[in-house]
Parts: structure tokens; C-alpha cells; sequence
């Protein structure tokens, strides 16, 4: 059905794509892997079609024997669907009837047939309960899953799933794969997923391919990746937290927490999206009005504003464009240390971040991997002692995990991040803090397996 | 009630409020607007708007110290004044949760051009997404040591704002045009609408009798 001959693309002087032949036939069922930057995406978008007008390309792609080129945009959207990374920027409406029907409405069906498609889509999807719901309302995982819905509906000949998955919590994730082995089953629709992810789902594909550098080979199976498990020796006590508790209006969100932190520990915060993993993370900052006790070397913070305890304790939020402020790399790497007024060695970190290449380039315009690599650098500067990191590795690949990894365990610091990741907690983490429903557990050694 | 509907009262309502300047008319109308505020949501939600109550009594006294004049004539105009502010914020309870959308639906309904009610359906999608983040861009700013209050650092407070979250919209605008070219938009002149929007006899008869108010007032007043 597609067939992609010796293609090649680039937007600017470097090749983006080399040379990349693919054959997707009915019901296949594709696994995409590579690291970022390799070109998954970039692929994605040619393939469906929105990357006419743009850069520069050699060879072809054929979508029922006619170049991807000839078709009406229109068209080809019709045939091949794409779900984004993040619904977020997918949803255009603020009712879930009124987006399952938005592309339906604009092919102009009649109101019968958008009602049959609709029914199905959902059916598939498994979402039946949300028709009608505020989209703004919907969990991370059901918007997920309507953005899915809205493609499904158009009846589409192929799906591209572009990380899907990447903000989501383990069980989701597990959810949304479930979707797609299920449109796989109830119809024809070839599926393609681009994933990090993909150990679970590799068991039911029929290709594997992986990039690298803008090559694509095709492979029978993946290596799963190996990280150097990694265990500092425990200093003295920095944080102490008794009896905190927090609501939302009349939503408790965190109860009755009580636990103890010391040097040098990595604590991964775990626990299904919406338990309060980030409420708990906010609090520590001071951001939220919490009640009972937070203890930062022996002294409360209660009274302390955000900005000063910042000098002791680093923050990196969930989405890095948001913590960016400079107009270059070199001016924001040393941003926070210059509020402080303390001393550091940014040009060290910058080299060990390979961030030094670009000291003088908008840190805007850096890839996703190097923004989180920067703000990273931005909290390392002044060496604070607690550092709390709100799911770090979204959207990461392996080498970039390792890579901040390293540099988060050179200084002596106590770390404590929320990430869904068990590798990674496994490999890293001294101890685990369980979330459900805003109450705690804490399991040692950094093992723990999710039940289905 | 179809939100076009409200939307003409609730304009009709604010130019009634400008129309007349007697005072007793001006209060019975602001009168109107709460009375239907409290029988939607109760006393306790006027009593939570308390920054609009105060608010309005700042007007009263800051109109009331600087205008010149006999003090009747003062009293009166900060009063008419206070009460048509008053109104007017108490009328916007008409406009409930869902209505915004169901507004711009509506207007396609009644003939506005698709790509026009769809810029008030994203704009309405947008604005929690802009809220949420600026929140987010705060708290990051306080985390890197920088605590952007009072008027000396409005300059920083634009900088240090503006440029993520413009960033961050930028981002997001192209992954929802590719959406949005996903999904066959503006593809054809004109499109279908599944959603039913009702403009019932109800919606009739309140336009026309809100209509007929407002050129008995004009008449009342001028003529």
C-alpha cells in the first residue's frame, strides 16, 4: 500500500533521511525505533504528507502506486491518519462528541453516518463513557484515546502513532498499545508506531524497523537497553516530612505523608498519573499551602519564599520550553546562578552536557533532548543539596537518560524524581515512593513490577 | 435557551443600562441582573465575589472624592456609576460553563462563515492551556531564584514571561494545524454539523421581546 523508494529529505543542510526503503502492505503492523534525532518523526510526517513545500528530497513515496506528492493534501489525509505525541495539541474542541466529528463534519458526511462512525470509533477505543464529556475534563489517557477515536473515524487505511504514549503512566501506556492491537484485529487499518517504549509491543508486530542517523534497516528484534546500575553511599539526613497533607478544595490530594530523605539517595516517585506525585513535588518548593511539616536540614521551610529555598533546592519541571528564559545557551546555563550569586563552573558543564557547540545559539531553537540537557545544566550551576525532578525523562531516548543521569550523580545531592520508567528506577533509584490516591508506600532497593 | 440568544439580551441589557440615566431605572436594572444571579447560584456565591464588591465600593469612593459638584449630584452619578458596574458583571452569569462553545456552534448555525466560528472554538480552547502554562512559567521563574513582583520588575515580568509562553504557543499552533489538516478542514466551502442546536420558539420570542424593549426604551428616552 505504501511503498517508499530511496528516500531522502532534509530541511536544511544536513540529510535528515538517507536513502530509506519501507514497504507497508493491509494490516501490517509496524514498530518504528531509533533514537530522537534519528528521524522517526521527520519520517512520519513525510509519509503522510506534510512535509510538501518544505527542505529538500530525493526518491519517492507511493501510496497506491501514485506519488504521496500528486494527492490533495485532503486526500491523503483521509487515507493516512496521524496521532501526535501529545493530545493536548490534537484536541481542537471542548466537547468529545464535537471532536470525534470534527473531521467527519468536514468531509461533509451526513449526520446518520457521522453517528454510526462515531459509536464505532468508540467502541474501539474502548471510551464509550466519555461521549459528551468536556474535553477539558479528560485524564491524560482518555484524551489520548479520543484523539485516537477522531482519526479512527475517518476510516483511514493507515494509522501513525508518533510516541503516543510518551506522557503517559505505565497502565495507560498499556491501554492505549491494547488500542492498537485492537485496531488491528476489528479491521484493516495498518498501524505504525513510533515508540521508546517498545518492549511490550514488540511481541506483536510484524516488522521492526530502527533508525539511526536517518537509516532505516529493518531488524527481527530490538536490545533492550542496559543501564549502569548505580549506588552512592548514604550521607546524613537533609529532609525530613511529617504528617503532610494537602487539598484541592475539597479533593484531599496528599494524606498523611510521612517519610525521611538523606544524602545522596536517588528516590524515584512512582504511581499512576493524578495520585499526587507532583502536588508532593510542589509542596516541597513551597508553591502550595500545605499543612504539616517539611524539614530541609533541620529547618522548616514553611515561612521561606519559593525563591529562597530554591538556593538549596533545584526544580525541573515536566515540559522544558517552560523553564527557559535566555536568549542563549550560555546566558541560560548560567541564569539561576546569577540570581543566586553564587560561584560554578558552567564552561565544565556545558562541555559535559556537549552543550559547549552551541553556547551562543537560542536555546529555543535546541532539540528536545539538548532544552532538558540545558535546564539540567541551569540547576547543576549552583550545586544545590535537594534536587527534584518532575518526569524528567519524557520523551527522552536511552543515551539521554544515561547522559543526565551522569551528571546528576556527580555532586553529592539527594535527588528525588517522578518517572514511570521501572529501568530506569531500577537501575538508579536507592528507593521507591509509591503513590496511590495521595497515600504512600516505600519500597526499598528500587524494585518494583506493576500488577495488571 | 440558545446562547445567541443570551448574548443578544446581554448586550441589549448593558446598552439599556447606558441608555437611561435615571437613577431609579439604573438601580431596578442592576437590581434584574442580581435577582437572577441569586436564583441561579444563591446568596453565598455573591458573598464569594468579594473582589467585585469591593471593587465597586473603590468606584463609589474614588468618584465620589475627585468629581466636582454639589454633593447630590456627586453622590448620584458615583452611585450610577457603581450600579451599572455591578450589573453588568452579575449579567455574565446568563453565560454558563458550556455555553461558550455551544455559542460558537450556534453562530455557524445562523450563517457565520465555519472558519470564523471555529477561531472562537480554539480561542476558547486555548485560553485554560495559556493559564495553565503562565502558571507553570511563574513558578518556574521562582524556582530559578527570581521573584517577579510590585512594578519595579514589570519589564522582567513581561521578559521573562512572554518569551516561553509565546515559545511554548508556537509549538503548539503547528501541531494543531497539522491536526487540524489532518482531520480535512477546510477542505470544502462549507461543512456539516452533527451537534443539534436548538433555536426554539423560546429563543424567538426572547429575542423578539427583548428587541421590543429596547426600541420602547429608545422611544421612552429620545422621542
Amino acid at each position: 500500500m505504501i511503498k517508499i523508494e530511496n528516500f531522502s529529505y532534509r530541511y536544511e543542510k544536513d540529510w535528515v533521511l538517507k536513502d530509506i526503503n519501507l514497504e507497508i502492505k493491509e494490516g501490517d503492523f509496524v514498530l518504528i525505533a531509533g533514537k530522537s534525532g534519528s528521524g522517526k518523526s521527520t519520517l512520519a510526517l513525510a509519509i503522510s504528507g506534510f512535509l510538501r513545500g518544505k527542505g529538500k528530497k530525493k526518491g519517492n513515496i507511493l501510496f497506491k502506486g501514485k506519488n504521496t506528492d500528486d494527492y490533495e493534501l485532503f486526500d491523503l489525509a483521509k487515507s493516512i491518519g496521524v496521532v501526535q505525541q501529545d493530545p493536548e495539541n490534537q484536541i481542537c474542541t471542548l466537547n468529545v462528541t464535537d471532536e470525534l466529528s470534527f473531521a467527519l463534519e468536514n468531509m461533509c458526511l451526513d449526520k446518520k453516518e457521522i453517528e454510526r462512525r462515531i459509536k464505532w470509533a468508540l467502541s474501539i477505543v474502548g471510551a464509550e463513557n466519555l461521549e459528551d464529556r468536556d474535553t477539558f475534563s479528560l485524564s491524560g489517557g482518555e484524551k489520548q484515546k479520543i484523539a485516537i477515536a477522531s482519526i479512527l473515524a475517518m476510516k483511514p487505511e493507515v494509522i501513525i502513532f508518533d510516541e503516543p504514549t510518551s506522557s503517559l503512566d505505565p497502565k495507560v501506556t498499556l491501554d492505549i498499545f491494547n488500542v492498537m492491537k485492537k485496531i488491528r484485529k476489528k479491521s484493516d487499518i495498518a498501524v505504525i508506531v513510533i515508540e521508546h517504549k517498545w518492549e511490550y509491543i514488540m511481541k506483536y508486530v510484524n516488522k521492526i524497523a530502527l533508525m539511526e542517523n536517518g537509516r532505516l534497516e529493518l531488524v527481527k528484534t530490538l536490545q533492550p537497553p542496559e543501564y549502569k546500575k548505580t549506588q552512592r553511599k548514604t550521607g546524613k539526613k537533609i529532609l525530613e516530612i511529617k504528617n503532610l497533607e494537602f487539598s484541592y478544595g475539597n479533593r484531599k490530594v496528599l494524606k498523611d505523608i510521612t517519610f525521611e530523605a538523606y544524602e545522596n539517595e536517588v528516590i524515584g516517585i512512582m504511581g499512576e498519573n493524578g495520585t499526587g506525585k507532583t502536588t508532593f513535588l510542589m509542596c516541597l518548593m513551597n508553591y502550595l499551602d500545605y499543612s504539616g511539616k517539611i524539614l530541609m536540614n533541620g529547618k522548616d521551610i514553611k515561612n521561606k519564599k519559593t525563591s529562597k529555598i530554591a538556593r538549596d533546592v533545584g526544580f525541573i519541571f515536566q515540559n522544558p520550553n517552560h523553564q527557559i528564559f535566555e536568549s542563549s545557551v550560555l546566558r541560560e546555563a548560567e541564569f539561576a546562578l546569577k540570581n543566586f550569586k553564587k560561584e560554578g563552573n558552567i564552561d565544565y558543564l556545558l562541555k559535559k552536557s556537549d552543550l559547549k557547540k552551541y553556547e551562543n545559539k537560542n536555546p529555543f531553537r535546541l532539540s528536545y533532548g539538548e532544552k532538558r540537557r540545558l535546564n539540567i545544566i541551569s540547576i547543576l550551576s549552583y550545586d544545590p543539596k535537594i534536587i527534584l525532578l518532575d518526569e524528567p525523562f519524557i520523551g527522552q531516548d536511552h543515551e539521554n537518560v544515561k547522559k543526565i543521569m551522569e551528571m546528576l550523580l556527580e555532586k553529592n545531592n539527594l535527588i528525588l524524581m517522578v518517572l514511570h520508567d521501572f529501568k530506569i528506577a531500577e537501575s538508579y533509584c536507592s528507593r521507591i515512593i509509591l503513590f496511590e490516591d495521595g497515600k504512600i508506600k516505600i519500597l526499598k532497593g528500587g524494585k518494583y513490577e506493576p500488577r495488571d | 435557551m440558545n446562547p445567541v440568544t443570551k448574548f443578544l439580551i446581554l448586550i441589549i441589557y448593558c446598552i439599556l443600562l447606558f441608555l437611561f440615566h435615571n437613577i431609579f431605572i439604573i438601580a431596578f436594572l442592576c437590581f434584574l441582573s442580581l435577582f437572577i444571579f441569586y436564583l441561579n447560584l444563591g446568596f453565598s456565591e455573591i458573598k464569594k465575589r468579594k473582589l467585585i464588591l469591593t471593587f465597586s465600593f473603590f468606584i463609589l469612593i474614588v468618584n465620589f472624592v475627585f468629581l466636582k459638584g454639589d454633593i447630590y449630584e456627586k453622590l448620584e452619578f458615583s452611585l450610577r456609576m457603581v450600579l451599572r458596574f455591578l450589573g453588568i458583571v452579575f449579567s455574565g452569569i446568563l453565560f454558563s460553563k458550556n455555553d461558550p462553545n455551544e455559542f460558537a456552534y450556534s453562530l455557524m448555525k445562523i450563517g457565520v462563515p465555519y472558519r470564523y466560528g471555529f477561531t472562537l472554538v480554539f480561542t476558547f480552547r486555548l485560553v485554560p492551556l495559556f493559564d495553565f502554562e503562565s502558571n507553570i512559567i511563574r513558578k518556574a521563574q521562582r524556582a530559578r531564584g527570581i521573584e517577579l513582583e510590585g512594578v519595579k520588575n514589570i519589564l522582567n515580568f513581561v521578559r521573562y514571561t512572554f518569551f516561553p509562553l509565546l515559545y511554548s504557543a508556537l509549538e503548539r499552533v503547528d501541531s494543531f494545524t497539522q491536526s487540524m489538516e489532518g482531520r480535512c478542514f477546510g477542505i470544502y466551502k462549507t461543512r456539516t454539523f452533527y451537534r443539534e442546536i436548538n433555536f426554539g420558539k423560546k429563543d424567538y420570542l426572547m429575542t423578539a421581546a427583548i428587541f421590543i424593549i429596547l426600541a420602547f426604551s429608545i422611544y421612552w428616552r429620545y422621542l
